[in-house]
């Protein structure tokens, strides 16, 4: 009997990297996901192939609301659209019973045509056309308004639905995190916010109904959301006081974090990224503090990524093994930055289908794309794979199935792991006409002799 | 032809650690790393090495191939060769 | 009864950990001591200084994952029997932090402080941290533009600090230099960067160690004679100055703080005022220092968690002097080959 085979290596030792116990206990692989074999996504739909799962979308969803809603009692989550807007994820949301979230008149159209209607919409965003305006109001959707402008422009949309409508402000402030997000919505602290309420409630089409606003995203200190929480409270409480208004619903916005790495954090994930429920903590128990119960308003979150980000996978394959002039180790894979646009910001986590021997190098993963700027990691310490290794990448499930781009190749079919364990295709890979359909060659142009 | 002058003076230990004498430098090796070591240091020509390895270990021509070509890029970006 | 502690931060290079130091208070601390090391890289020196270390494991980096770092201890423990750790560098604290109860349902106990302690040594919490012990803060604004930069200059003048997020400090004296240090800061950094009133005055540390319920367990202060490039002392005297000491008190019980630490404040001249301005939720260097002098707050931090009686008392005497040195040994290529190739000094232990 011969011996197994081993890839055989040297590696020299440098000062700061002498540390194999550092990195030869990170041996990640698997086989499966949710107990359905690798092979098979591929199999059935592919390679590259996004899954998605049921069963985790839910369990994060209901985790979040149970844990807020035992905490306030007027509750409310809204899905944020852009975060993942495939079909059958909104739906699985909207069964467990949130509204939508839309920033676009395109997610606005699209939430329509899953069914939901207009007035279980929330619409925020820095731009809204004047004609989803007027189909919003219509619809009686809560309006959130980014800027002066968009005041007068809400004006003109409501004269022309011929009623009074109600609308809220989206505000900015200083949370004691940096970067600030102060380009969207009135700024708290110089009194933008307070002189957009006033020119609101001088107004004869416009009435204020709440108070919007989003932090950032993926935030790391909960104590943000304490801050945000007592400063939109202070100022409704200013706006009731001053204009005798009633203030129905705060919309804290999103921002949780997901157990993904950023690039730039140090630690792992599963340390550095505090559990979600201090983040509610943060906003139940400081709305609880800062108000008296006969003032409870409804509460919304928009949380995005803590919901769906861990709910999703990529599976890929090694086209190719490749080392660089300078030594690199390196792989070429059929999934690059067209897919996933978010691998600017963060160092998924990179696991092998399969158990492999031979000494774990930092190698780097690059795309199909003929672009430099097409590497998915930069550094995945990995022992030597084979060509067809299947490479998992996670969490897939936030921001990528929305921010992929249609370039250089197809985008490929997204599967889902339904609760009772079958696997569905909830959106194909493309096709040619999926791309020329919509094209149009001038008659001119059509010949030509080669 | 290959320079293996290099590759004579090395101190290899059987756990794979490599001292080379002259640089100071130090590498760590794993068993069939170490074998197609020996065998340069001895030597032999990659297709001696090729079924020498075939030989003693489960594995396909074509992967063994590429392996040592991988191997000795990695020694002579050390300057081993 | 002895008892094996294992002992993070061995690195006694330029930049020092307090490992080393650690250790060497315990070994002649009277009690019968087993000191491991933990390093991360097979050339801490503190690996290779037998007289003090017992026996060095490598550890796996705590920006792997958890599951790894857990493994490894396991591991550890399984070969030493450990009563005891004590981390010694801010990188890995969060880690322990998190596995405190693993480790404890193990049998190994720490002292470290809580994740809301350390939260409040970050440099933006410093008012915060500053107000729950009722010792003065240096006023300072966080900048991330240089927008932000001058209306905070304007506001607090010069000369004023233009500090980093985690290291680098420089005393700017006009607009022009506070810019410049604002750029280079922000290029090896990051943001936010603060800037900070300038306060004539001295700085001085205290090292102490509190238990978790607001019960102090020795201090000991000193003025920094020299210091290192990085801003690590090098040469210090010990003083006995009571405004510091009641201050650093105030830390013990008003965070209850838990486990050791090291209380940077800065003296004004003029009105002898105490200002915080960092504290670092472990050991300093410089440990060993106190318990030459009577303070072993190693020590007395083992006793505590394995059981025994301790002293707390802080009677120490002003004017001895630390001064720090650098060493040769010599070794074999050998011992690197041991740690480097098994994870382990000295025979591998099965
Ligand atoms: C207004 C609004 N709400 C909610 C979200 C969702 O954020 P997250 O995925 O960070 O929870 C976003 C994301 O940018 C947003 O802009």
């Amino acid at each position: 009997m011969k011996k197994e085979y081993i890839k055989p290596y040297i590696k020299r030792q440098s000062a700061g990297v002498m540390n194999k116990f550092g990195v030869t206990y990170n041996k990640g692989h698997r086989e499966d996901i949710e107990g359905i074999p690798i092979g098979r996504f591929t199999d059935e739909f592919g390679s590259p192939v996004f899954v998605l799962s049921e069963k985790v979308i839910r369990e994060r969803y209901r985790k979040i609301y149970s844990y807020f809603s035992s905490k306030y009692p007027k509750a409310k989550m809204s899905w944020s659209y852009k975060t993942n807007y495939l079909g059958a994820v909104c739906s699985i949301l909207h069964q467990e019973g949130e509204t939508a979230e839309v920033v676009s008149d395109f997610e606005y159209e699209k939430a329509r045509s899953l069914g939901v209607p207009g007035n279980r919409i929330i619409y925020n965003g820095p731009y809204k056309p004047l004609d989803s305006l007027v189909t919003a109001f219509t619809d009686g959707a809560m309006v959130n308004l980014d800027n002066f402008d968009e005041i007068i422009k809400a004006e003109e949309a409501a004269k022309k639905v011929g009623k009074k409508v109600s609308v809220g402000i989206r505000v900015n402030m200083d949370t004691g995190v940096y970067p600030q997000w102060s380009r969207f919505g009135f700024p708290i602290e110089n009194n933008g916010a307070f002189n957009a309420v006033k020119r609101i409630s001088h107004s004869e089409h416009l009435h204020l109904e709440g108070i919007h606003c989003h932090i950032g995203t993926f935030m790391m200190d909960p104590n943000a959301y304490k801050e945000a929480v007592k400063k939109v409270v202070q100022l409704m409480r200013k706006i009731e006081h001053e204009f005798e208004i009633t203030i129905s619903y705060l919309d804290f916005g999103g921002g949780f974090p997901s157990n993904n790495k950023l690039k730039g954090t140090y630690l792992p994930p599963e340390v550095a990224v505090q559990p979600v429920e201090n983040f509610i903590d943060a906003v139940a128990d400081t709305l609880l503090d800062e108000l008296a119960p006969d003032e409870y308003p409804d509460v919304y979150l928009e949380t995005g990524r803590a919901i769906v980000d861990e709910a999703g996978w990529l599976i890929s394959t090694v086209d190719a093994v490749k080392r660089l002039p300078d030594g690199t180790k390196s792989y070429i894979i059929d999934a690059g930055v067209n897919l996933l646009y978010t691998s600017a910001w963060y160092n998924y986590k990179v696991e092998i289908d399969r158990e492999l021997h031979g000494a774990y190098e930092n190698s780097i993963l690059y795309g199909p794309l003929c672009m430099n700027i097409d590497v998915v990691a930069e550094s995945a310490f990995l022992p030597p794979l084979p060509k067809g290794t299947r490479i998992i990448l996670s969490p897939m499930g936030a921001y990528n199935v929305t921010q992929w781009m249609q370039f250089i190749r197809y985008r490929p079919a997204v599967a889902m792991i339904m609760e009772d364990g079958k696997l569905e295709q909830i959106r194909r890979a493309e096709k040619l006409e999926d791309i020329t359909g919509p094209e149009f060659v001038p008659d001119k142009l059509r010949k030509f002799n080669l | 032809m290959m320079d293996r002058d290099k590759l004579s003076v090395l101190a290899i230990s059987d756990s794979g650690f490599i001292f080379d004498p002259v640089t100071g430098h130090s590498y760590t090796a794993n068993a069939t790393g170490l074998k197609i070591l020996e065998l340069l240091k001895a030597g032999k020509e990659e297709d001696e090495i090729k079924s020498a390895i075939m030989d003693e270990f489960e594995a396909s021509d074509d992967e063994v191939t590429v392996d040592i070509q991988d191997f000795v890029e990695n020694l002579k970006k050390y300057f081993l060769v | 009864m002895k008892i094996t502690v294992a002992v993070s931060g061995i690195n006694t290079i330029d930049n020092p950990g307090p490992g080393a130091g650690i250790c060497r208070a315990l070994k002649e601390s009277g009690m019968e001591i087993r000191a491991i090391g933990l390093a991360y890289d097979a050339l801490e020196p503190g690996i290779y200084l037998d007289h003090i270390i017992d026996k060095s494991y490598i550890m796996p980096y705590p920006s792997g994952s958890k599951e790894a770092f857990i493994e490894r201890i396991r591991d550890i423990h399984e070969k030493e029997n450990l009563d005891v750790i004590i981390s010694a560098l801010d990188a890995e604290l969060p880690i322990y932090m998190d596995i405190e109860p693993v480790l404890v349902e193990m049998g190994i106990k720490m002292l470290i402080p809580t994740k809301e302690m350390f939260r409040l040594r970050d440099k933006l919490k410093l008012k915060e941290l500053s107000e729950k012990i009722g010792v003065k803060a240096p006023e300072y604004i966080s900048c991330t533009s240089l927008s932000d930069l001058h209306k905070a200059t304007e506001k607090l003048g010069f000369p004023c600090m233009v500090k980093g997020p985690f290291y680098e400090a420089f005393k700017a004296t006009s607009p022009g230099e506070a810019e410049g240090y604002f750029i280079k800061i922000a290029a090896a950094w990051g943001y936010p960067i603060i800037a900070q009133k300038f306060i004539q005055g001295d700085e001085y540390d205290v090292i102490g160690c509190g238990d978790g319920k607001g019960n102090d367990m020795g201090v000991f202060a000193i003025r920094k004679m020299t210091i290192t490039k990085l801003g690590k002392v090098w040469n210090a005297v010990s003083i006995r100055n009571e405004r510091l000491i009641e201050a650093t008190k105030k830390v013990v019980s008003g965070l209850k703080w838990r486990g050791g630490f090291e209380f940077e404040v800065l003296m004004e001249n003029k009105t002898q005022d105490i200002y915080v301005l960092e504290i670092n939720p472990r050991f300093p260097a410089w440990v060993y220092f106190p318990a030459g002098c009577g303070i072993n707050l190693p020590a007395r931090m083992v006793k505590l968690l394995t059981g025994q009686e301790f002293e707390t008392h802080s009677d120490y005497k002003s004017g001895k002097l630390m001064i720090r040195y650098t060493n040769e040994l010599v070794k074999d290529i050998s011992d690197f080959e041991q740690i480097s190739t098994y994870g382990e000094s000295g025979e591998v232990k099965k």
